[in-house]
């Protein structure tokens, strides 16, 4: 489903750092990937990259099959709309929508009928526990709610990769806990590729694999209970 | 608590650089109008004060008649008195000059009199080289002495090679030519003037045994009252005494209602300047709320906050204040070295006054800076002041408090319909519509307290439409109307005071182009000059151009003025046929003599009609030839051309009456197929070419219109700032709303929005923004020019119009306003648009 390749990226200077070098990743449909490392090992500019929001210096990043690099910026626009979904640390839910019209967001970019972007909004937020909500302004709900939101918002469209970048950073232990198994559950259920960069152990070891990037490269761990 | 300004507010100013300029600047520009329009006239009225006092020397009063003068055994009668120890006789006539543009004041003087009483009149006469002194030089026929300004208008500069006795000014009484002596100055009186001798006026001019004007110094120990009652009584109906003070500030009454408008313009620019600090001020507060609360936690108490948030107004108000105070003066400098002191209505044509620092009227221009600085702080800082820590500091989001008083604004803008309905009712006072003012301060009130509740409405009649672009809009457009109303405020104001002007001007340019297709109804006109000037025409030249080849009929009018009291402007007297020749425009009453009147029939103006609270039926008194005679008022008439009043009365009894038979005008019908090129040639070769102005209907229609447009150019260059600044509020809110919502937008480009498509969602925002404001603003406009029409311009200058909407006109207007508001919105984002996504999701929102 995501394919990267001999991938490489230098952060300009001075003095240039070089980030990544010959990175390789390749992630399957349902499986759920964690990314560990360091801060500044460049985790979130992997997720930036890998969406086409940072520019890469070599190598290729595929998903489903399609070549991102060296797509333009409207062609990126497109991709990731139809291909990608995002789950934020600080939820970036639209105030001035209701739940159901913030999950139908990615929908009507798409395209897709009024009616059957509701239902399929109405639908992922059943999925999330919030049919009864759906209506409601976001300014009425817990940050724990706002994040099952987004991440309904993230799958609605039934995206080959979902991208969460510490997705239950601004929750309390227990909420994230909740949160994460939302998240990786749907990611499977809707046969995705999911990558997760965190910081948490804990939300580490809740994913298929774990990964850390270590001086440019991927490499596969096991973390201890 | 300077401290605590210097710190934690004024530093915020510093941050909002774009917000605290386009404030700055918003202010300075209607301080810089208002000033500036005061500076202008307050200039010119000093001036023309001045001129009138320099004219009259030591005088402690002035009797003055209608235009065409009085009986000058008037003078002996009063200079016997014991209450006046010096009198000063004076003839005032504006020479015509053939072919050049204006016209030569001249005043006849009794040079054994004038020394007395006016001794900047006193002529010196001036000899060629080897000539001895004539001292009697002031008393010879056609000797003329020229002011400085005037010598220099009509002879340039002066060259050692000509002097003065060599030269001839040529002036025109009736249709007659006069070759005048320049034979010396006025060294001690400025202005475009020249002095001759009295007896030798009064023949030349055709004006034997007339005086316009007689100056008094009145005995010594006498008080200025007692010598009104005693001279008063003498004085023949149509003439009145009046201080010396009151004639110079003559002007200020004539010209009052037009500068008060102007004023009125400036202060709305500056209105639309408080509603931009307000939209800024709100934006910034919204977007402080955590600081503030904060601080509020950290032992900041709501007084302190409020304080703190009203200095940044004060300082922004002041700082506007200031720039305002230097740039109206450079305004007005400007305005005297290029156009006069005339702003357009005509008041003060020809005068270049010298531009002067007030300093009390310019620390009155900066106070209200500094007021409308923390006026537009005022709400929100007490919204700030309002505002729960806690909740602040958690969720940070304002909103729900803010709709919630959207009914409770609802409630007041009807309020505020209502006292404008009860102002219009209201009368002027002192010629000054004040309700009218107030009601349209109250609809200005209304329009913007009601936005939101209006926003709300039409946000919902919005179509939910399919792309995303338009929907999110729409969302945050239906969603937010307190933000537009924030956006938007400075565009209701601008766009009301633009629309309402718009539909007014059109309204009277409508009905100007009307009344002179009735009031300009022959083929051609003639004159010997304007009314005011010496030119006139008699019953043989009436009769000449009756019996030329082509001409059909030929009517004649006599306009002459009158002074109805001393302290009111002169009406115009009309003597001419009614029911031919010349359209009488009828607003009441009937063309047709009354003939159940024993009285005889006069039609006036409806400026008289309102001066006198007369309708027709009722008995009107007219000093004509020195005796007062009673009039029934057979109809009211619409007149644009004389804002003071005028009355129609028959030709013949005007004749009867005062044995007056001059004719000032003459309207000329052709015969069909007549060519009025071979009439006008016949005329020119009858009376001389230079010695008449010949004009036709349509050149008289475009030369009005002309002076119309001119008029109201001020205003369009006060509306154009008004509206410039109005945009500045759109843009204000945008930039700063751009920053609140990088995480929006950082979202909506991770979700595959491109760059474009957020810029046309902020151009939406915008679109929707002003569109609403310019709706509300249209309505209110609409409301404006009602009162503009009915109230303000009725009392002002009593001059009723038809209502004329340009559609056309105004929805270009819209369009245009909305597409900038648009562009203007995508551009003050721009800076957050180029942003990185990636940033923008990472910071907190």
């Amino acid at each position: 489903m995501l394919k990267i390749q001999s991938l490489a990226k230098t952060l300009p200077g001075p003095p240039p750092r070089r980030l990544f070098e010959d990175l390789a990743l390749d992630i399957a449909s349902g499986e759920c990937v964690a990314i560990v490392g360091e801060s500044g090992a460049g985790k979130s500019t992997l997720l930036n990259c890998i969406a086409g929001l940072d520019g890469v210096a070599g190598g290729s990043i595929r998903v489903r099959g399609t070549e991102i690099c060296g797509l333009d910026d409207d062609a990126l626009a497109r991709l990731r709309r139809e291909h990608f979904g995002f789950v934020f640390q600080a939820f970036h839910v639209l105030p001035h929508l209701s739940l159901a019209d913030n999950v139908a967001v990615p929908l009507w970019l798409l395209g897709v009928q009024d009616r059957v972007a509701r239902v399929r909004a109405l639908d992922m937020l059943a999925r999330v526990g919030l049919a009864a909500r759906a209506d409601d302004p976001p300014r009425l709900m817990s940050g724990g709610e706002l994040q099952r939101v987004a991440i309904a918002r993230a799958l609605v469209h039934r995206p080959a990769v979902v991208l969460a970048d510490e997705p239950t950073g601004n929750l309390d232990p227990e909420r994230a806990a909740s949160v994460l198994d939302l998240l990786l559950d749907t990611i499977r259920d809707a046969g995705a590729a999911g990558v997760l960069v965190t910081h948490s152990r804990a939300a580490a070891r809740r994913a298929d694999r774990v990964l850390a990037l270590e001086q440019g490269r991927l490499v596969d761990i096991r973390l201890a209970e | 608590m300077s401290s605590l300004l210097r710190k934690l507010f004024l530093p915020s100013l510093l941050q909002r650089r774009l917000a605290t300029a386009l404030s700055l600047l918003a202010i300075a520009l209607g301080v810089a109008l208002g000033l500036a329009v005061q500076l202008i006239h307050d200039a010119a009225l000093e001036e023309f004060g001045e001129g009138v006092r320099r004219l009259s020397g030591l005088a402690d009063f002035q009797v003055v008649g209608p235009r065409e003068g009085f009986d000058e055994r008037l003078y002996g009668v009063l200079a016997l008195r014991p209450e006046v120890a010096e009198a000063s006789p004076i003839l005032e006539v504006e020479a015509r000059i053939p072919g050049a543009a204006s016209t030569l004041r001249i005043i006849g003087i009794d040079l054994f009199r004038v020394a007395a009483v006016q001794p900047g009149l006193v002529p010196i006469a001036e000899t060629e080289p080897g000539e001895s002194v004539d001292r009697l030089a002031g008393l010879r026929e056609r000797n003329l002495f020229l002011t400085v300004d005037a010598e220099r208008e009509l002879f340039g500069e002066r060259t050692p090679d000509v002097g003065v006795g060599h030269r001839e000014i040529v002036v025109q009484s009736g249709l007659t030519l006069h070759r005048l002596r320049h034979s010396g100055v006025l060294p001690a009186t400025g202005g475009r003037l020249g002095v001759m001798d009295i007896a030798s006026a009064q023949t030349l001019f055709g004006r034997t045994g007339t005086l316009t004007r007689i100056d008094i110094r009145i005995a010594e120990g006498l008080s200025r009252q007692a010598a009104l009652d005693a001279l008063a009584p003498l004085l023949p109906a149509g003439v009145v005494l009046r201080r010396v003070d009151e004639a110079a500030g003559e002007a200020g009454a004539l010209s009052r209602a037009y500068r008060v408008n102007l004023t009125m313009l400036a202060a709305i620019a500056l209105l639309t300047g408080g509603f931009l600090v307000f939209s800024a001020q709100w934006l910034a507060v919204s977007r402080r709320q955590r600081e503030f609360a904060l601080l509020r936690a950290l032992g900041l108490d709501r007084r302190q906050l409020m304080h703190g948030l009203l200095a940044e107004g004060a300082v922004i108000g002041s700082l506007g204040g200031v720039a305002g105070v230097a740039l109206g003066h450079a305004l007005a400098a400007v305005t005297f070295r290029v156009a006069g002191a005339d702003l357009g209505a005509g008041f003060f044509q020809g005068l270049v006054p010298t531009l002067k620092f007030d300093p009390l009227l310019s620390a009155a221009y900066l106070l209200l800076g500094v007021l409308a600085g923390v006026a537009g702080t005022g709400v929100p800082a007490r919204e700030a002041a309002r505002v729960v820590p806690a909740r602040a500091l958690h969720a940070g989001a304002p909103g729900a408090a803010a709709m919630s008083a959207m009914h409770r604004r609802t409630g007041a803008a009807l309020a505020a319909l209502s006292v404008a309905m009860v102002a219009c009712l209201l009368p002027p006072v002192s010629d000054i519509p004040v309700g009218g003012y107030v009601a349209v301060a109250a609809v200005l009130g209304a329009a913007v307290l009601a936005l939101p509740a209006l926003t709300h409405g039409l946000a919902r009649l919005l179509a939910r439409g399919r792309h995303p672009v338009w929907r999110l809009a729409r969302a945050r457009f239906v969603a937010a109307a307190e933000q537009v109303v924030v956006a938007s405020a400075g565009v209701v104001a601008s766009v009301a005071l633009a629309s309402a002007m718009a539909i007014m001007v059109s309204s009277f340019r409508g009905s100007v182009d009307d009344w002179l297709s009735q009031v300009l109804p022959a083929d051609l006109y003639l004159r010997a000059s304007s009314a005011s000037a010496s030119g006139f025409l008699d019953a043989e030249a009436l009769e000449r151009i009756r019996a030329l080849p082509g001409v059909d009929s030929a009517d004649s009018v006599r306009a002459i003025q009158l002074r109805l009291d001393a302290s009111a402007p002169q009406i115009t007297l009309l003597a001419r046929g009614i029911s031919e020749g010349w359209g009488l425009p009828l607003v009441s009453g009937t063309l047709a003599p009354l003939s159940d009147s024993r009285l005889p029939s006069a039609w006036i103006s409806e400026a008289l009609a309102d001066r006198g609270g007369l309708s027709p039926g009722d008995e009107l008194e007219l000093p004509i030839a020195g005796t007062m005679h009673r009039f029934a008022v057979a109809g009211i008439w619409r007149d644009y051309a004389r804002q003071h009043g005028a009355v129609v009365i028959e030709r013949q009894l005007y004749e009867a009456i005062s044995g007056d038979s001059r004719i000032n005008d003459v309207s000329i019908r052709l015969k069909p197929g007549q060519r009025a090129d071979e009439v006008v040639g016949a005329l020119q070769r009858t009376f001389g070419e230079d010695r008449t102005e010949i004009a036709r209907p349509g050149e008289i229609r475009a030369l009005t219109l002309q002076v119309f447009d001119r008029t109201f150019l001020i205003t369009y260059l006060m509306e154009a700032v008004a509206v410039t600044i109005g945009l500045f509020g759109i843009a204000t809110t945008f930039a700063a709303q751009a920053v609140t919502r990088k995480g929006e937008f950082g979202m909506l480009r991770h979700l595959g929005f491109t760059r474009g498509e957020i810029g046309r969602l902020l151009a939406l925002e915008g679109a929707f923004a002003a569109g609403a404001g310019v709706l509300v603003g249209l309505a209110g406009g609409g409301a404006i020019s009602l009162i503009l029409v009915e109230v303000i311009n009725r009392q002002s200058f009593h001059w009723s119009m038809d209502l004329s909407i340009p559609f056309g006109a105004l929805a270009t207007f819209a369009l245009s306003l909305v597409a900038l508001a648009a562009a203007v919105a995508r551009l003050a984002a721009r800076h957050v648009m180029s942003e990185s996504a990636v940033l923008a999701v990472k910071e907190d929102w």
